[in-house]
């Protein structure tokens, strides 16, 4: 799904992950470049058809980038899904590059190392 | 003789509604009087929630029936007509695809023409996901234990909007909800320091929770049970147990579950699969009316 990057310059973009239960949930902002980055990752993505990746119940459930335009990217254990007001559409993110640069980009200390080590995801 | 016919599809926003009356409203009761009764759990996965189409709620909503031998109000969900009484297949088992065709009564909705490709789309997808479904058995007959605790009501947390976002663990065990995303000690000014049981617990009663460490999984005489457990410095988690003895809870914004990280109903937290909640810290009493969280 490539994007007009012209147009995306007026976007901003907000991302976090799906970690904590009795505190809020890390949320963090990321720059446009990053974003492109990102969508370029997500653009040379090849479609996935299979059953979403299920997560744990408690614990570290998968993360995602929101654009200002309301769509949104969830990333968890081998899967990004592009969510947008026209549906969803689900590609193989392997060796968790996306989900793995996604989480690189939070702010040093608000993703506990023990539950999700970006490093180690691949 | 008017039906109103709610799409349940949204979780957020409202769900879309058409109103028929006359021949239009007669034609579709016709299409949905019961055919054949439905088999096993079938009328059980007709109606348990899932985000996406849910179905079609008629109710027949004028002070004449528009079909008296219908009920007032049920649910038709992947060509299954339950409530009321009723638990069949409807006569037209492809009904909804005429509801949402371009000749069905679905066309009177506003902007009809732009999400029904998304809506018949979801139709599939929903039927799909219901014969997938696989129902957990409680033991039977279900013991009333603990007839003084919160109902188990999933749906209600569950909207997938302002309930299920801005209320957390904290808020479901203590049945109470804030929107606030609460935070032990925060109302009475004496919010927890550190994420360890030595900080939460004191947080918590400040909050008017009633500390019970030798409750030992047994129902209190007044109020209901919660347990409290840690994830050490990363964060605090609570379950509630229900009057069926058995527990649930609510991992921060996502939906209520009654089960644990293995998907085992939660017979007692202290044994229960919880992840990095690895500290069972305690066990506390919240009186109906007592606490007050923030």
């Amino acid at each position: 799904m490539a994007t007009s990057r012209s147009s995306d310059r007026a976007l901003n973009y907000v991302a976090g992950a799906s970690i904590f239960s009795g505190r809020p949930d890390p949320v963090w902002t990321v720059s446009r470049v990053d974003a492109e980055r990102l969508k370029s990752l997500w653009d040379s993505m090849e479609s996935y058809e299979g059953d979403l990746p299920a997560a744990p119940v408690l614990g570290y459930r998968g993360c995602f980038l929101r654009e200002s335009s309301g769509r949104e990217w969830f990333a968890f254990n081998g899967v990004v899904t592009l969510k947008t007001a026209s549906g969803s559409e689900a590609r193989k993110d392997i060796r968790r590059r996306f989900e793995e640069q996604l989480l690189y980009l939070a702010p040093k200390g608000a993703i506990p190392p023990q539950l999700v080590d970006p490093g180690r995801l691949s | 003789m008017p039906i109103k016919v709610t799409i349940d599809i949204f979780s957020g926003i409202p769900n879309p509604v058409v109103e028929l009356s006359g021949k239009q409203a007669q034609d579709l009761i016709e299409r949905l009087k019961p055919g054949n009764s439905l088999v096993a759990d079938e009328a059980e996965k007709a109606v348990t929630p899932i985000l996406g189409y849910r179905g079609l709620i008629v109710e027949q909503t004028g002070a004449s029936l528009a079909d008296k031998d219908m009920p007032t109000r049920f649910r038709v969900s992947s060509g299954a007509v339950v409530g009321g009484g009723l638990a069949h297949r409807a006569a037209d088992s492809d009904v909804e695809s005429y509801f949402f065709s371009s000749k069905g009564p679905f066309k009177k909705v506003k902007g009809a023409a732009k999400i029904r490709s998304l809506i018949q789309q979801e139709v599939g997808r929903s039927a799909e996901i219901r014969d997938q479904i696989a129902l957990p058995t409680f033991p039977f007959p279900i013991p009333i234990v603990c007839s003084c605790a919160p109902l188990y009501e999933p749906s209600w947390w569950n909207d997938g909007g302002q309930k299920q976002l801005n209320n957390n663990c904290y808020n479901y065990a203590t049945n109470y909800r804030s929107d606030t995303f609460a935070q032990p000690g925060k109302a009475a000014g004496a919010m927890y320091t550190a994420l360890t049981c030595a900080s939460v617990r004191p947080a918590a009663i400040k909050d008017e929770l009633i500390d019970s460490p030798g409750a030992n999984n047994k129902c209190p005489q007044e109020g209901h049970l919660v347990a409290l457990v840690i994830a050490p410095n990363v964060d605090f988690h609570w379950f509630r147990k229900g009057r069926n003895g058995f527990w649930s809870h609510k991992p921060g914004g996502t939906a209520v579950t009654n089960v644990d990280n293995s998907g085992n109903f939660i017979s007692d937290p202290r044994t229960a699969n919880r992840g990095i909640y690895t500290v069972f810290c305690t066990f506390m009493v919240v009186k109906h009316g007592h606490i007050k969280i923030k």
